[in-house]
């Protein structure tokens, strides 16, 4: 075993290496492990992280990259061109086929704001307008006066409002 | 598009600590989270006996995390990344015990323990716990006894032997972390033990 002697203050003791703490001074050494641990409060990791600047992801920075790239050569304005071209076909094509289908697309069109939003419209606000009338006839049968009414909604609003906060404190403490 | 040249990312719970270095580079939150994770008791515990005093130490190891986090760019993976962490930590530590000029530490509370409250954050929390009460009472006999005799020496010793004795960090890598000569360091834990066996040299084995 590689022993050596340490320090210039004339001790006689030497220190060797390759052991560990607890063979090295194994009294000691048992007061020593016997202290608790100890730890940060909780919460710490997001406090520090909260105050950490972290790079954006690796794919973010390659397309910021690519970006860059791509104006600094001027090669941007071959794929703009390269995009306006390739748009130009189908934009031919939309326009070819309204004007030959003029007619049809016209009347189809009048046909939809004339009979069909409307007759769609009317049906389902009938259906909520039932719905409401329904409702309004199971709570006047409940007899309950305005005030009373008034003070059951702000009741109800009270507790869902103290639910919402109370989630929210339990997702954050969660964390 | 071949995928070959693009290799996956090691676990990060079972990665190195460069691995974990080299995600965090790459943005990766759950990175800085497992240093973050590997670390916090560590850095906390050597600050903590260093500066004796919980919120404080938090204040510590939290101003080290951010430190070390913000210049990860800075780290070179060729050194290990607990040497470079507790450097900075032990550095904290002894700026703040040469700011408030203080050597040595009292066990009933911090110098600046005026109220109560101080002195309770600023005392030192000894004694396992599952223990009967006489046990326990024991217990915390003797852990002041032991965080007494630690607090009474020099800082320089007191982070050698946390390092050697507490965290069980070698003799090299303490000598690294404190930026000491190897032969110093032994010195110093020699010593250390040495006034530790004399202050603790009553108490039965």
């Amino acid at each position: 075993m590689d022993t050596r002697s340490v320090g210039n203050d004339g001790m006689n003791d030497q220190i060797m290496d390759g052991r560990t703490p607890a063979e090295e001074d194994p009294a000691l050494h048992r007061y020593l492990v016997m202290l608790p641990a100890v730890q940060p409060t909780s919460g710490f990791e997001d406090r520090v992280l909260s105050r950490v600047w972290r790079p954006y992801p690796q794919w973010h920075r390659r397309v910021s990259a690519a970006g860059l790239t791509l104006v600094e050569t001027g090669e941007i304005w071959f794929w703009v061109g390269a995009l306006a071209l390739g748009s130009i076909l189908p934009l031919v094509a939309g326009v070819t086929l309204t004007a030959t289908f003029s007619a049809e697309i016209g009347s189809g069109i009048a046909w939809l704001v004339e009979e069909g939003i409307p007759s769609v419209w009317a049906a389902a606000s009938a259906d909520v307008m039932q719905q409401f009338e329904s409702l309004a006839t199971r709570v006047s049968a409940t007899g309950l006066d305005g005030r009373a009414l008034g003070a059951v909604g702000l009741g109800c609003v009270t507790v869902l409002a103290g639910c919402a906060v109370g989630l929210r404190r339990t997702i954050t403490r969660s964390r | 598009m071949s995928l070959s040249g693009m290799a996956n990312p090691p676990e990060i719970s079972t990665a190195t600590d460069q691995q974990v270095v080299a995600q965090a580079r790459d943005g990766a939150e759950a990175a800085y989270r497992e240093l973050l994770r590997r670390y916090e008791r560590p850095v906390y515990s050597l600050i903590y006996r260093m500066v004796r005093d919980r919120e404080l130490s938090e204040d510590l190891t939290q101003e080290t995390f951010v430190k070390v986090l913000n210049a990860l760019d800075r780290y070179r993976p060729e050194f290990k990344f607990s040497s470079w962490i507790f450097k900075i930590a032990n550095n904290a530590a002894i700026d703040q015990l040469r700011r408030r000029g203080l050597d040595t530490l009292s066990l009933e509370g911090g110098p600046d323990a005026t109220t109560p409250d101080r002195v309770d954050a600023t005392s030192l929390q000894v004694g396992a716990g599952g223990e009967s009460p006489l046990e326990e009472l024991e217990a915390r006999e003797l852990g002041h006894s032991i965080e007494r005799a630690i607090g009474q020496l020099r800082p320089e010793y007191r982070a050698c032997i946390i390092m050697r004795h507490v965290e069980g960090r070698a003799y090299d890598e303490i000598s690294d972390i404190l930026g000491l000569p190897l032969g110093t360091v032994k010195t110093y834990i020699h010593r250390a033990r040495a006034e530790l066996r004399t202050a603790l040299g009553h108490l039965k084995e």
